[in-house]
C-alpha cells in the first residue's frame, strides 16, 4: 500500500473531483495535511454547510438559500424577461456582463439523446407555466453554442412561439479585443453570417 | 536520405521500404498518419517509440521531428503549415472504383485541406448525425415521440447544407484542375458531380425541411438517418462514361491520379502553401504512353517523390534513389 489507509482514502475522494486526477489529488492531499488543522476543518465545513444548505430556487432552479434565489428575490429585476441557461454557473457568466436587468430559468442541460436526456428531462414543462403565469415578454435562449444547445433552443422557439412570447438566441460572434486575422474560422464565418446593419 | 528539386524517383524491390519512407514524411508535414487512425501501429513490433525528422526547405529551413510513444504524445514542435503534403497510393484506385463512401472520405479529406475551418464544420455535422440517430432509434424503441426528431431535422438542415455548400466549392475547384490534367493526357472530358440527398433545392429551406420531414418514417424503420451530407454521392465522369463502373483499371488509375494532383493544385491555389507530391507506385498497371503523361505532369512539380519496383529506364535523367538491401527498412 502506497498510502496509510486515511490518506489513500483522502485523495481517492478528491480524485473523484472533476478536473482531478491522481496526482493533483495527492498533491491536494498533502497540502491538506500540512495546513493548520482549523483551515482544514474550515474546508469540511463549508463543503458540508454548501451542501445541507443550498437548494434549488423553485422558480427557476439556480442555487439558492431558501425558496427562491437571490435573483428572483430581487425586486429590481424585470420579471417578464427571462434568459434561459443550461446550468447555475452560466448565469454567472451572464451576470458578469452586468446587461441584463431579468430573471432566469435554468434547464439543468441540453436535449441530448446519446445522453439520453430529452426535454422531459429539463425544466421545459415548467419554463413554460412561468411563461402562463408570471406575464414573460421576452425568453433570450442562451443554451451553449453545440450542437446540444442549439437543438435545446429550437425545440424552445418551436413551443414559445404559439405562446405569442418573444424568444430569442444569443448571437455568436468574434471575441473582443482580438484580431480578425487570429479568429477561427467557422466563428468568423459564423458572425459574417450573423452580420448588422450599420 | 536526401532529396532533390523536380522528381526524386526512389527505386527499391517489394518490402525494402518505399511505402514506409513516403507514409514517413506524410506524417510528418500533415502531423497525422495517412491511413491508420491508430498512431500505435506506426511503433515497430517490441519497440517503445517512433521517430521521424526531417529538414525542409520553404525559403528558410524547417526542421520537423515527430516522436510517437505508446502512451500517445506525438509532436515535439509546434506545427508548421508552410508546406503540405499530399500522398497517392495505389489503394487510392478505390476512391474510383469503390462505394459512394469511398469517395466522400477523398471528397471530406481534400476540404479539410483546401478550405479553412471544414474540419470543424464536418465535425458538427457529425455530432448532429449521431444524436439525430439516436433520437431516430429511440422513437423506434418507443420511448419517446416523433417530436423528438423533429428538433434535430432543422440542425441536420442547417449543418448539413453547410458540408454541402463547402463540398461542392471543393467539387468545382477539384473539377477545374482535373479537366484540365484530362485534356492534357487525351483522356476526354472530365467531370465531377455532387448529388446530394437533400436534393437540388438544397439552398431552399423550407423545402429541403419538407423533404427531411417526408423521410422520417423510413428512418424510423431503419433506425438511420437517410437524407445529408452522409449520404451523398460524387459521381466521376470521364468521356462520358462512370468511371465508377464502365472505366478500364487503368484508367481508373488515372482518374485517382488526376484527383490527387488536382488536390496538391487546388490547396497550393487556396492557401499559397508549398506541396510536395508524393506518388507511390503511381506508373504500375500504366502502359508507356500513360506512364510518359504522368511522368510530365509531375515535371511541373517542384518536388515531387516517385516510387517504383523497376529500374525505369525510359527516365534514366532523372535522379534516382536505389534502397538496396538493409537500407530503408
Amino acid at each position: 500500500m502506497l498510502y496509510t489507509p486515511p490518506i489513500a482514502r483522502l485523495v481517492e475522494e478528491l480524485s473523484k473531483l472533476p478536473g482531478v486526477g491522481q496526482k493533483t489529488a495527492q498533491r491536494l492531499a498533502f497540502h491538506l495535511l500540512k495546513i493548520p488543522g482549523e483551515e482544514a476543518r474550515s474546508l469540511a465545513d463549508a463543503i458540508i454547510e454548501a451542501r445541507e444548505r443550498v437548494t434549488f430556487c423553485s422558480r427557476c432552479f439556480n442555487f439558492a438559500q431558501g425558496e427562491l434565489c437571490d435573483y428572483c428575490m430581487d425586486s429590481r429585476r424585470d420579471p417578464t424577461l427571462v434568459c434561459v441557461v443550461e446550468r447555475p454557473q452560466d448565469i454567472v457568466a451572464v451576470e458578469r456582463t452586468g446587461e441584463f436587468r431579468g430573471l432566469y430559468h435554468v434547464l439543468g442541460g441540453a436535449i441530448s439523446p446519446i445522453d439520453g436526456i430529452g426535454p422531459e428531462e429539463l425544466k421545459i414543462r415548467e419554463l413554460l407555466e412561468r411563461v402562463r403565469k408570471d406575464g414573460v415578454r421576452e425568453i433570450i435562449v442562451a443554451t451553449n453554442p453545440r450542437v446540444e444547445g442549439e437543438a435545446t433552443a429550437i425545440y424552445l422557439a418551436d413551443l414559445l412561439k404559439p405562446l405569442g412570447v418573444r424568444a430569442t438566441r444569443i448571437a455568436s460572434g468574434l471575441p473582443v479585443g482580438g484580431d480578425l486575422e487570429y479568429a477561427d474560422e467557422v466563428t468568423l464565418g459564423r458572425a459574417l453570417k450573423g452580420r448588422l446593419d450599420l | 536520405m536526401e532529396m532533390r528539386p523536380g522528381i526524386n524517383v526512389v527505386i527499391g524491390d517489394n518490402g525494402r521500404g518505399k511505402t514506409n519512407l513516403l507514409e514517413a514524411v506524410y506524417l510528418l508535414l500533415q502531423g497525422r498518419p495517412n491511413r491508420t487512425a491508430d498512431f500505435e501501429e506506426l511503433i515497430m513490433h517490441g519497440q517503445n517509440e517512433a521517430v521521424v525528422e526531417g529538414s525542409f526547405d520553404a525559403g528558410r529551413e524547417i526542421k520537423k521531428r515527430m516522436v510517437i510513444t505508446r502512451e500517445g504524445s506525438h509532436r515535439a514542435k509546434r506545427e508548421t503549415r508552410e508546406i503540405q503534403a499530399v500522398l497517392f497510393q495505389p489503394d487510392d484506385i478505390w476512391m474510383v472504383k469503390g462505394p459512394p463512401e469511398t469517395r466522400r472520405k477523398c471528397l471530406d479529406e481534400a476540404s479539410t485541406d483546401v478550405k479553412r475551418g471544414y474540419r470543424e464544420v464536418a465535425r458538427e455535422y457529425q455530432r448532429v448525425l449521431r444524436q439525430r440517430n439516436e433520437a431516430i432509434r429511440s422513437v423506434r424503441r418507443g420511448e419517446r415521440d416523433r417530436g423528438y426528431i423533429k428538433g434535430w431535422n432543422k440542425l441536420l438542415y442547417r449543418h448539413g447544407s453547410e458540408v454541402i455548400g463547402e463540398r461542392l466549392e471543393t467539387v468545382k475547384e477539384m473539377n477545374r484542375e482535373m479537366s484540365d490534367i484530362a485534356e492534357r493526357w487525351g483522356q476526354g472530358r472530365l467531370e465531377l458531380k455532387y448529388y446530394t440527398t437533400m436534393g437540388e433545392d438544397v439552398g431552399d429551406e423550407k423545402k429541403t425541411m419538407e423533404k427531411i420531414a417526408g423521410m422520417e418514417e423510413a428512418e424510423i424503420r431503419r433506425g438511420v438517418s437517410l437524407i445529408g451530407p452522409h449520404r451523398d454521392e460524387l459521381v466521376i465522369r470521364l468521356a462520358g462514361r462512370n468511371a465508377r463502373r464502365e472505366c478500364s483499371q487503368g484508367e481508373q488509375k488515372l482518374v485517382a491520379i488526376m484527383w490527387r494532383l488536382a488536390q496538391a493544385k487546388t490547396i497550393a491555389g487556396n492557401t499559397g502553401r508549398k506541396t510536395l507530391l508524393l506518388m507511390d507506385d503511381c506508373l504500375s498497371e500504366l502502359d508507356e504512353e500513360n506512364r510518359a503523361r504522368v511522368m510530365a505532369e509531375l515535371r511541373r512539380w517542384k518536388q515531387v517523390v516517385v516510387t517504383s519496383t523497376d529500374d525505369l529506364p525510359e527516365f534514366d535523367h532523372l535522379y534516382k534513389v536505389f534502397l538496396g538491401q538493409g537500407e530503408g527498412r
